[in-house]
């Protein structure tokens, strides 16, 4: 058994979709403080440092970025990157932070061991970036080497002891009541354990610890759960601050690409249909996909498909987070799949026609939204999004014609009454909107029911601010 | 055609109302309102406000609250009389109690006791949906109302007619209501604001739940006319005419329990105080004070105050059965009838009282008497009130919380959207000494804010609006009223959030106002130290000599660390300088080292004329019997106001509410008048403008911190009385202190410290000598087992109880005996108390590692075990052990280890810097003991310990502003600063600060800061 592990210590902070200079940290709580976890180069430069207590790193840099670390988002990351590790040998497994892989078998598939580190290393993918590896003979051994002596390749078990004496037990191990007692008794490496009466270890911390040492050292089996990559790829990335320009996307996509890429080559795949969904903070999210004319695995090609997307593509709402999802893929070089194929609901289908004969932008739906400006509270969105949600419509709604112009239009006064093909008539006073002084353009009117010479009934409104007359809706 | 507002919420509807009552009140009286009600959720915590605000407004107050029924009906209730206020206070009462802390709840059920209130029925909001006001006819008949409320949201006319053809249909009036909820339409973003943060969203997703319009604000007449019909309008009026009741009639009923049957109270009283003159006196009381006791029998008697100081004499007499040690202050407890009683301990015959303070007839307010109770037994005292008086009859002051910069911040910028990150910098901002006053603009820019935005501006103005807006209710530390029958007639309780307690919806000042009796239950950690002392010296109170010569030198020196009051560092400076010598100047220290007389630039003169630097001088004969005492510089509040009497020519009714203004002028201002006044007075009088000029600055520093000289006097008997026993018994001192913590200044680590200095051997924690608490042994202190971190009192009494049967030898052998568990073990090992069984600490903490929780069933032999080799502590480790497990070390100060390293940076001892002359400028380090930002905040002050003593810095505001991070963070700073000395006292004047808390590693400092 050979295993190599790669570690992956920026893992934590790839999770989120950063621009280099942007300085940029984990945190993680800890006893009830929150703590720098992680940070990049640009924060590194500013003096944060790992450890540190979030206030203090944010006295030090104001323009900081903190997200709590997200142990879910990290395992499906590093499980992204196990459909890379894929390639190299079918016995892929896992440790925080760590793939580990058993490669004493593909060692001659690949031209020896430093051809294989080589090769892994030139297709990591971004995302995984900068990576450290170690390899031994156990898989316990390889992950904390590959964290504490990156670059050590140990052969032979008998080696192992050795090379692991002087390492800090606490890199080694979290158990909490195993690292307190080596304190409490003024030890504290992996060699200083090995050296204490095992019989007496096991009395005071149970078997545990006896168990992990002698898997580290290969004297025990260390047994894994073999890992099989998921049929589906689907990856989130969170960006670290809120992107308004559709351009900045294309740094986190193309994360997203290379990580498709890389599971598809794991899987000897090709995809045709990228969908890409764009999570904001206020609006639902944004949804397209991007499809191939036939099935590929190639990063370029993906992204210049994106780039054109992006480039018709008007943003609601800053972005917060990206998905990339390939629900299909095809064995790789094989003729493209039937695009309208069975298997899709009914109201997809339609969609899906309807938009090809309309063009995307045509079909739209509607959607209420709860807001005391008419005009705000509808929205377009994309057809069938929020299907099923209700939002109680308000109660003075009833009052308001079903019909509003699409932007208020303002309103000639002759002798002191508005006019709209002819002077108007108002009836009494009907309600007051005062609202919105958050977006810094409050709306503040006065509507009214108003009648014009022909008979048609409008809906008005007088600017409290300004007295300006505007109409800003017709009753059918 | 008037109008009275019969549905109107103030922000003690926590986070509905969008402004104060005083406003509310003050802007209806503008408009010309009729009447006012002040109906709050469930709540009546802010109609005394609202009541005082309409009395100097001369506008009419109704009180009453809005209600939703459990069954959906929404409500409001109106006191009519008296009767019906106490029919609301138990309805509340019952709402609150049923539910917890800040909720309510009540069914129709509930109100079946409600009589003589009158009620609107307020319909909902969609004039289409459901009404059923049928329950609500068939209750209400004859004092119901359906509320017409327009709302300008369209739905106006349509609301009206269906009301109307309601109203035809039950037979209910229609009456005029605004549904308000703010004075003016101007607090729309703020009303938006609290819904917001009530929902814990923001203001952007608040939807339907943001106002629609400004319209629920007190309305012209004119707008109330165009909206209602007049006959609504009449109908508010009418209702307004109905309700008669007002809180000036709560006349409060002193506790009649503790008159013996037979006897009038005035004459139990007086019983009592005769037979306390003849224990005071035994060989005949002074004729001066005979004639002060009848001075204030008669006053007290006239006031009919005898239960108030019954009911505190039956506090104290409780406390004295069970060995609780207490002490009285306030302005009605330095009174030869408190003496008597032995409410105090102050002798009237050695200080001159000031009788205007003790009780005042033009003054309409309750006698105050705060006692101080032994803190660890206050609880003894409040559980005796409880279960007297019953909780129906005793519940706790309420504190309102209100909202502060930091909370204002905190909550109005996550509210506006504000993302987390920006919320913390934002609180953070406001951290530290920034937590009175305005939110400024700078501290926004400071942590790195563009003030530009539209958003920050918002975030600016609303946090602003939104300081001093009540929060919640909380309880009063200790403040207690207490009824005659029953409470709930008086004002509504409601739950704690402590189990078991409860809380009244007022807080002190609406008690004041309205002149209800309070008694305040305090806890004071000295008095648990000093009644420890006293235990252990086998000693009474009245025993420790007076006027010791040694305790004075002792105090001049100003060697006084956890001394009660004079270990602060203000003090500590102070004392070289004023030299006590005798009570009256303990008396002074206490009263002059406070921010009131530092900044009335009263200490100086004071000081200079007490050094005879300075004549004494006195503009008349007057003046010079009010401030002969104190050498012409008025110290005490007392003075100011005898001062205003005889200088200015006020009552002392008239002075006392110069008292009052002064209190409160730093909140709201209003001195102006009284400036006046005084000034026109004194030159009346004869007095020059430059005088009248300086008693007046005196005033206004004051403010909120003058100390009465009684309440200087109980201070200062504690004073003596801790220093006493520091200057003789420095062993006993420390096993009282280390017993009785948390209080004072100081950590254990510094008391353990200076009373190692002191000379007293202190002995560490040993599992075969320790007792739970600290102890004397000979005159040498041993540790308790107390200080062990980790340590279960239960497993340590257990020890304790098993060692009566003969030393412990081994590990295992002290877990069977005491019964104790590996957790309680490992605290002793960490704790290095186990030495005796010959174990380092290592080894210790190897032997309990191995100790099975549960011991086994047949007693065997524990297994020969092989002894692993293990490291023996050095040093550096086990003082780090020390501090972490104890918060203190018998070992070197961790700063000794230090030294080589510090002095390669040149970094001097205190030592050293005690040897280099005044305005050298050095470079210091030390652990962080205490940071302090005294009064206007020009500077913060430092305290810093290295091996060889304590080392004041002076931190300039500016500096302490760029520097802040550094400040506030580092557990070991180092300053480059300048030296100052002046009449033996040293200060460092720093001019630039490090952080060196790297150099300590893993070693956990606790520094007090701000307090």
């Amino acid at each position: 058994m050979h295993w190599l592990a790669w570690y992956f210590p920026r893992l934590p902070l790839a999770c989120f979709a950063v621009a280099p200079e942007q300085p940029f940290a984990v945190s993680r709580s800890e006893g009830g403080r929150d703590r720098i976890d992680r940070c990049n180069e640009a924060a590194r430069t500013l003096g944060v440092r790992a450890g540190m207590a979030l206030a203090e790193a944010l006295a030090l840099a104001p323009g900081l970025a903190v997200r709590p670390r997200d142990r879910r988002r990290e395992g499906r990351l590093l499980e992204a990157l196990g459909g890379w590790a894929w390639r190299y040998s079918s016995h892929v497994t896992f440790d925080p932070l760590l793939v580990l892989l058993e490669v004493e078998g593909s060692l001659r598939l690949f031209g020896g061991f430093e051809r294989l580190v080589a090769r892994m290393e030139r297709e990591l993918p971004e995302a995984g970036r900068p990576a450290s590896w170690a390899a031994a003979p156990t898989p316990a051994a390889a992950a904390l080497l590959a964290r504490v002596a990156p670059g050590t390749r140990v052969e032979h078990r008998e080696a192992l002891a050795q090379r692991l004496d002087a390492v800090p037990l606490h890199r080694f191990t979290r158990n909490r009541r195993w690292l307190e007692l080596m304190r409490g008794i003024g030890l504290a490496t992996i060699g200083d354990c090995l050296a204490l009466p095992r019989p007496e270890l096991a009395r005071r911390l149970g078997h545990e610890p006896g168990l992990l040492l002698d898997r580290l050292l290969g004297r025990l089996p260390d047994p894994r759960p073999l890992w099989q990559p998921p049929e589906q790829f689907r990856q989130r990335l969170l960006l670290s601050c809120e992107i308004d320009r559709v351009e900045a996307l294309r740094f986190p996509a193309r994360r997203l690409v290379e990580l498709l890429c890389a599971f598809l080559r794991g899987r000897d795949g090709a995809a045709q249909r990228l969908r890409w969904r764009l999570f904001h903070r206020e609006a639902p999210a944004t949804c397209f996909e991007t499809g191939l004319l036939e099935p590929t695995r190639e990063r370029g090609r993906m992204l210049e498909l994106l780039r054109h997307r992006l480039e018709r593509l008007v943003l609601p709402a800053p972005v917060v987070e990206v998905e990339l999802e390939v629900t299909q893929w095809h064995p790789f070089r094989t003729e493209p799949g039937d695009l309208f194929g069975a298997g899709e609901g009914g109201d997809d289908l339609l969609l899906e026609r309807l938009r090809a004969r309309l063009g995307e932008e045509a079909v739209r739906g509607v959607a209420l939204c709860p807001d005391h400006r008419p005009e705000r509270a509808w929205r377009f969105c994309a057809p069938l999004d929020g299907e099923g949600e209700e939002v109680p419509p308000d109660p003075s709604a009833r009052q308001q014609p079903l019909w509003l112009l699409p932007r208020p239009q303002p309103l000639a006064v002759r002798r002191g009454r508005p006019c709209h093909r002819g002077p108007l008539r108002l009836q009494p006073f009907l309600q007051r909107v005062e609202t919105g002084w958050w977006e810094g353009e409050e709306a503040a009117r006065d509507y009214y029911r108003a009648v014009n010479p022909a008979g048609e009934r409008f809906w008005v409104y007088r600017e409290r601010g300004s007295g300006a007359w505007f109409l800003h809706g017709v009753f059918d | 055609m008037g109008y009275a507002e019969l549905h109107c919420l103030t922000n003690f509807s926590f986070l509905r109302g969008a402004s104060h009552p005083e406003e509310l009140v003050a802007r209806a009286a503008a408009l010309g309102y009729g009447a006012l009600a002040i109906t709050d959720e469930c709540s009546l915590a802010g109609v005394v406000r609202a009541h005082e605000a309409a009395k100097e407004a001369g506008l009419k107050l109704i009180v009453g609250c809005e209600l939703h029924l459990a069954e959906g009906d929404h409500l409001v209730l109106l006191a009519r009389d008296r009767e019906g206020y106490a029919a609301l206070c138990r309805l509340v009462t019952r709402g609150r109690r049923a539910a917890p802390k800040g909720r309510y709840h009540l069914a129709r059920a509930d109100l079946d006791g409600v009589f003589r209130c009158l009620a609107l029925w307020i319909p909902p909001r969609d004039p289409s949906a459901a009404m059923e006001p049928g329950w609500f006819a068939g209750r209400f008949a004859g004092g119901g109302w359906l509320a017409h409320e327009p709302a300008r949201d369209g739905l106006d006319g349509e609301r009206l007619e269906r009301l109307q053809r309601l109203g035809r249909r039950h037979g209910l009036p229609l009456v005029a209501a605004g549904n308000v909820c703010m004075h003016v339409p101007e607090r729309r973003p703020l009303k938006d604001l609290l819904t917001a943060i009530r929902h814990r969203t923001t203001v952007e997703r608040l939807g339907y739940r943001a106002l629609r319009n400004g319209e629920r604000h007190l309305r012209s007449l004119e707008a109330l006319r165009d909206l209602h019909p007049p006959e609504l309008l009449e109908a508010s009026l009418e209702i307004a005419r109905r309700c008669t009741f007002s809180l000036d009639e709560l006349a409060y009923e002193y506790p009649d329990d503790l008159t013996p049957a037979g006897i009038t109270p005035a004459a139990f009283l007086r019983e009592l105080v005769e037979a306390g003159k003849a224990r005071r006196w035994p060989r005949g009381c002074p004729e001066k004070v005979a004639e002060q006791i009848e001075r204030e029998l008669a006053l007290i008697a006239e006031l009919e105050y005898e239960p108030y100081f019954l009911t505190v004499w039956d506090l104290v007499r409780f406390a004295r059965e069970r060995g609780i040690l207490c002490q009285g202050r306030g302005s009605a407890a330095n009174s030869a009838v408190c003496y008597c009683l032995g409410i105090t301990e102050v002798d009237p015959a050695r200080m001159e009282l000031l009788f205007e303070r003790f009780l005042s007839k033009e003054r309409n307010e309750p006698p105050d008497i705060d006692v101080d109770f032994e803190h660890e037994r206050r609880e003894e005292v409040i559980q005796y009130v409880y279960g007297k008086y019953g909780r129906h009859r005793a519940a706790l002051a309420a504190t309102v919380i209100t909202y502060r910069p930091r909370s204002a911040l905190r909550d109005a910028a996550r509210a506006l959207g504000f993302t987390l990150q920006e919320v913390e910098r934002l609180a953070r901002a406001a951290s530290g000494w920034r937590s009175r006053g305005a939110v400024e603009a700078q501290w926004l820019a400071e942590v790195g804010f563009d003030l530009r935005g539209r958003r920050m501006r918002l975030l600016l103005r609303l946090a602003n609006e939104l300081l001093g807006f009540p929060r919640h209710l909380s309880q009063h530390v200790g403040g207690f009223v207490i009824a005659r029958d029953t409470l709930e007639r008086l004002v509504p309780v409601e739950n704690a959030a402590m189990a078991g307690r409860t809380v009244i919806q007022w807080d002190k000042d609406d008690l004041e106002s309205l002149g209800l009796m309070k008694v305040d239950v305090l806890g004071l950690g000295m008095l648990s130290a000093i009644r420890r002392a006293l235990d252990l010296l086998g000693m009474k109170l009245r025993e420790i000599p007076p006027e010791d010569p040694g305790t004075y030198e002792m105090i001049q020196r100003a060697d006084t660390l956890g001394v009660f009051q004079v270990e602060s560092r203000a003090q500590i400076s102070m004392l070289p300088r004023l030299k006590p010598r005798n009570f009256y100047d303990l008396v002074v220290e206490v009263a002059i080292v406070r921010p009131g007389p530092i900044q009335g630039e009263m200490v100086h003169p004071y000081l200079r004329r007490r050094q005879g630097l300075e004549p004494v001088e006195y503009p008349s004969e007057a003046v010079r019997r009010v401030l002969e005492r104190t050498l012409g510089v008025p110290i005490f509040q007392e003075q100011v106001i005898r001062l205003a009497v005889v200088a200015a020519g006020f009552t002392p009714g008239e002075a006392d509410q110069l008292r009052r203004a002064m209190a409160a002028w730093r909140r709201r201002g209003g001195l102006e008048h009284w400036e006046r006044r005084l000034k026109a007075g004194m030159t009346e009088r004869g007095y020059s403008t430059g005088f009248a000029d300086r008693i007046f600055r005196q005033i206004l520093g004051f403010g909120e911190y003058g100390f009465p000289e009684s309440h200087a006097a109980s201070f200062a008997l504690l004073v003596y009385v801790s220093a006493w026993i520091k200057c003789h018994h420095p062993g006993v001192f420390l096993t009282a202190l280390l017993n009785s913590q948390p209080m004072g200044f100081y950590a254990p680590a510094q008391l353990v410290r200076d009373a190692r200095e002191h000379g007293v051997e202190v002995r560490p924690v040993e599992v075969n000598c320790s007792a739970w608490e600290t102890t004397l042994e000979g005159e040498a202190v041993r540790l308790g087992l107390h200080l062990v971190k980790g340590l279960s009192r239960k497993g340590a009494e257990r020890l304790v109880t098993a060692r009566r049967a003969g030393s412990f030898r081994t590990v295992d052998e002290l877990a069977r005996r005491a019964g104790l568990d590996r957790r309680d073990l490992e605290a002793l090992a960490a704790a290095d108390a186990l030495a005796s069984l010959g174990h380092h600490r290592h080894r210790a903490r190897w032997e309990v590692a191995a100790v099975v929780p549960e011991p086994p069933l047949v007693a065997q032999a524990p297994p020969v075990e092989v002894d692993p080799a293990l490291p023996s502590p050095g040093e550096a480790e086990s003082i780090l052990h020390d501090y972490r497990s104890l918060g203190l070390s018998l070992r070197r100060h961790p700063l000794a280890l230090l030294r080589a390293e510090l002095a390669r940076e040149d970094f001097l001892s205190s030592a050293e810097v005690a040897r280099r002359p005044p305005g050298a400028v050095v470079r210091v380090a030390g652990l962080v003991l205490v940071r302090q930002r005294p009064g206007k905040g020009n500077a913060v002050f430092v305290t810093l310990e290295d091996e060889t003593g304590v080392l004041n810095l002076i931190v300039w505001r500016s500096l302490a502003e760029r520097q802040r991070p550094v400040l506030l963070r580092a557990s070991l700073l180092g300053a480059w600063a300048e030296i100052q000395r002046v009449e033996g006292v040293q200060h460092l004047v720093v001019r630039r600060l490090c952080d060196r808390s790297w150099l300590l590693g893993e070693l956990e400092v606790k520094s007090r800061d701000f307090h």
